[in-house]
């Protein structure tokens, strides 16, 4: 009899434990709504005149990757549907007057609660496309009948003024390290974790290298026809530029096309980027101390690019506020600014994958 | 990206017992089961509820049987995410041996082999687990699953009138993908039950267990050496996902359970059996993925509940007539959540009411059985998928009828032919409507000598939905069991 009250006993405590199950929660995801309203002030004076921006690109980053759309005739944006998440959105178009501006407004962490309903305004600015900036990086490599190949790697940078600007002296930098690529360490203005410097002939203020306006210029790892030896890969023979590193006997030189050399001799390597984590920064060669770090006054461009999002971001916000999502290794993808030049300090809205690289042209 | 609302609402492999191998004289007369008298067709605690404690009044002689089977599935009418074919082949051995006072004992041990050919995408063992996350790569390939498992009941008469069981289960497999991503599963389930019948007098006894349940599947991806040409995806949804770019990609999905059943078996007279079961089980499943390279985060979870009650009765007016009836209710429930959140993902239910009625008769004279089952299913399903806006309703009624018979054409050799015809008006499970189901079975047992018995099974199932040509979902099973009273 013991035994047997032992055991009803026993399978009444195991039912009573078992019972205890989690309770679901309240509130639901999705069904939630975004409503962007985007104008730019076309006013000539100080009073100002806000117009709604009339079919222009909205582009929408969150965990759930990015979409693209397009306002209505007056400027808005509805979104119906969305779970909740923390989006960054941009909106750009061209200046109707002006193709040569870019109208740009950017609105960061615009948290959309569940089953909640937000408005949000931007207003655009028109962007500055008035410098050099790095255009496409082609990092990944490529690969042909399981040969693994990177060297044909390359950054194209583009002059989106409408004036010749000059190379004479100017930077093309790498910055590595987990936490310190790119990162302001001891808040003195300039930016450390340096690795690789390149530096173009010349000096800062000489105008001997003309950029000239609405040109993309190829920097390339080897200017060599790279098809000889890995059929996916590209030709970069006609480079405009290639990286030279001279302190190395062995190293490749095309002849016909002009070097940017190595400024480290303690880094005798050429400029490779690695395939999926890196930070390439160009600057206008002012600051050449290279221990201390460089001086984000001097700082044209930078872009930090990763495999994905839960990489914690370390180039300075002041460069650049966002990362861009490399492709994957050997993939024979490239990334590229969406438009030419277009820099809004903001790599996660500015650049897309390309499928294949595009070296000296916009897709 | 599409994914069936509630399929597989009814799949769960949860509970699937793997220690009770499938009669092949009841499948081999098309499934009847109410009005037909067979050994594992019994109204008892074990027979009827898959309580271990009565394995001991169940079985009383030694026997061993190997059981090969091979199954083979193929044909349109499926689910997006399930293969477009699949060959399935194993090989069991269950031995019982009654131990006198000792108790009883059953062990059993299997292998199988699953070649599951062009899967579009999915990348678990089981997509249609009724959880709003699944993860896919954007390739379509050939799946190979394969390894062995093994089981045992151990029944004792704890104190007179009052028996005990304990069942447990191990099954590991692993599986692998053609093509990239080349994800790798690893796949493991645990499963024990424990179990008490009490017989209170000669036509009444009582029946409770309580099960447990662990299954995991660990999946690795491969990302970077695809090249870029294939990519790895979280789903929260049918729309939603989070894009997985690492070199290797790893996650694990985990399922929880237990069980509770009690059963009542009456019968107040020698020719009139009933018997009730009832049956709670709670479980869950959880998606981790790892974190720093050691923790695991838990990205979503999933919660189910499965209520069950089944009452079954048997009447032999006459020695050669039996008339027999069930009544059953199932209600599961369910919701995920985005556990990062905390946010509802998706909440859906099924309620299923199951009325069935068979008989057998047998004519003497010519040693011939025949047997009918008839069953009428009312199903009502409700979803609610928040995150995607999707919001369903469906009921329907569904039919089936299945005929049976067996004919003693010598001594010790018996042939068996059976059929079953259908119709659902919904289809849970491949989401079709006015769906027809027909299969037939032909089967055959000889007796050799006394030590050794043979059975044969082969059958042909289809599943076509109303409306379309040439858009079906084939079956074809063949198994054969060769039962030693000896070893």
């Amino acid at each position: 009899m013991k035994k047997i009250i032992f055991l009803a006993a026993l399978a009444l405590f195991i039912f009573m434990e078992g019972c205890n199950s989690e309770k679901a929660p309240v509130t639901p995801d999705g069904g939630s709504q975004l409503t962007i309203k985007a104008y730019w002030n076309d006013s000539q004076d100080s009073i100002a005149h806000y117009v709604p921006m009339a079919n222009a690109k909205v582009i929408l980053s969150s965990e759930y990757g990015m979409q693209v759309k397009n306002t209505d005739a007056n400027g808005v944006l509805e979104l119906t549907g969305l779970p909740s998440a923390v989006y960054d959105v941009s909106v750009r178009m061209q200046h109707p007057l002006d193709a040569s501006i870019t109208l740009v407004g950017t609105r960061l962490s615009i948290a959309i609660s569940p089953e909640k309903a937000a408005v949000d305004t931007i207003y655009a600015q028109p962007t500055s496309n008035s410098g050099i900036a790095i255009n496409e990086i082609y990092q990944a490599g490529s690969s042909s009948n399981g040969l693994k190949y990177f060297k044909d790697q390359f950054i194209e940078l583009y002059n989106s003024s409408d004036s010749v600007k000059y190379l004479d002296g100017m930077m093309v930098m790498r910055f590595t390290g987990s936490t310190t690529a790119g990162v302001d360490q001891d808040n003195d203005g300039d930016i450390d974790g340096l690795s690789y410097a390149y530096k173009f002939p010349g000096n800062p203020g000489e105008r001997n290298y003309p950029f000239p306006p609405k040109k993309f210029l190829v920097l390339a790892q080897y200017a060599y026809n790279h098809k000889n030896e890995c059929a996916a890969s590209i030709d970069l023979s006609n480079a405009d530029w290639e990286f030279y590193d001279q302190f190395d006997s062995k190293e490749f030189e095309n002849p016909n096309v002009p070097n940017i050399l190595n400024m480290k001799s303690d880094k005798a390597v050429d400029f490779m980027m690695a395939l999926n984590n890196d930070v390439i920064v160009i600057s206008d060669g002012r600051d050449q101390t290279l221990t201390d770090g460089i001086d984000i006054s001097t700082v044209l461009d930078g872009v930090e690019f990763q495999t994905d999002s839960k990489t914690a971001k370390t180039l300075d916000s002041r460069i650049d506020r966002g990362y861009t999502i490399s492709p994957p290794s050997y993939s024979g993808k490239s990334i590229q600014r969406r438009q030419a030049g277009e820099d809004t300090n903001n790599s996660q809205l500015d650049w897309e994958i390309l499928p294949y690289p595009t070296p000296g042209y916009q897709k | 990206m599409f994914k069936n609302l509630l399929t597989a609402s009814v799949f769960l492999l949860v509970f699937a017992p793997f220690i009770q191998a499938q009669n092949l004289r009841i499948m081999s007369l098309g499934g009847i089961k109410y009005g037909l008298d067979d050994r594992d067709n019994s109204l008892n605690p074990y027979d009827f509820g898959g309580n271990p404690a009565w394995l001991i009044k169940d079985e009383k002689e030694t026997w061993q049987r190997i059981t090969p089977s091979f199954d083979r599935l193929w044909g349109e009418y499926k689910r997006p995410y399930d293969c477009e074919s699949e060959d399935k082949d194993g090989i069991s051995f269950t031995g019982v041996k009654p131990l006198g006072e000792s108790g009883t004992f059953l062990g059993r041990a299997f292998y199988s082999y699953e070649a599951r050919n062009d899967v579009y995408r999915s990348l678990e063992y089981n997509p249609y687990g009724g959880e709003a996350f699944f993860i896919t790569d954007t390739t379509k390939g050939n799946f190979r699953y394969d390894g062995p498992g093994v089981g045992f009941i151990y029944s004792y008469e704890l104190l007179p009138g009052l028996f005990t069981g304990l069942e447990a289960g191990y099954r590991l497999m692993d599986g692998l993908k053609n093509v990239y991503s080349a994800a790798k599963t690893l796949y493991r389930d645990v499963d024990g039950k424990l179990g008490l019948a009490y017989k209170l007098t000669n036509g009444l006894v009582l029946g409770l267990d309580f099960e447990l349940l662990d299954t995991q599947e660990s999946l690795e991806m491969k990302d970077e050496l695809s090249q870029g040409e294939v990519e790895i995806f979280n789903y929260r949804g049918e729309n939603y996902s989070t894009y997985l770019r690492r070199a290797v990609v790893k996650e694990k999905i985990r399922k929880q359970g237990r069980k509770f059943a009690s059963q009542i078996l009456y019968s107040p007279a020698e020719n009139l059996e009933g018997a009730v079961k009832a049956e709670f089980a709670l479980s869950e499943t959880k998606f981790l993925v790892p974190s720093n390279g050691l923790k695991e985060f838990e990205e979503s979870f999933a919660d189910f509940q499965n209520y069950y009650l089944e009452f079954r009765a048997k009447y032999t007016p006459l020695c050669n007539l039996i008339i027999g009836g069930e009544f059953s209710y199932l209600q599961k429930d369910s919701w995920t959540k985005n556990s990062g959140s905390g946010l509802l993902l998706w909440e859906w239910n099924l309620r299923r009411t199951t009325l069935g009625a068979g008989t057998t008769y047998k004519i003497e004279p010519l040693d011939l059985l025949l047997g009918i089952d008839y069953e009428a299913e009312l199903i009502k399903a409700d979803s609610s998928k928040y995150i995607d806006v999707k919001f369903n309703s469906v009921s329907g009624l569904n039919n089936n009828v299945r005929l049976g018979a067996e004919y003693r054409l010598l001594n010790d050799f018996y042939l068996r032919a059976g059929y079953s015809l259908g119709r659902k008006q919904v289809d849970l499970i491949s989401g079709g409507k006015s769906v027809a189901l027909k299969s037939a079975v032909i089967g055959a047992a000889i007796n050799i000598f006394k030590e050794t018995k043979i059975d044969f099974m082969a059958g042909y199932g289809n599943e076509a939905p109303s409306g379309y040509v040439d858009y079906s979902r084939n079956h074809f099973s063949a198994s054969a069991a060769v039962r030693l009273n000896s070893f």
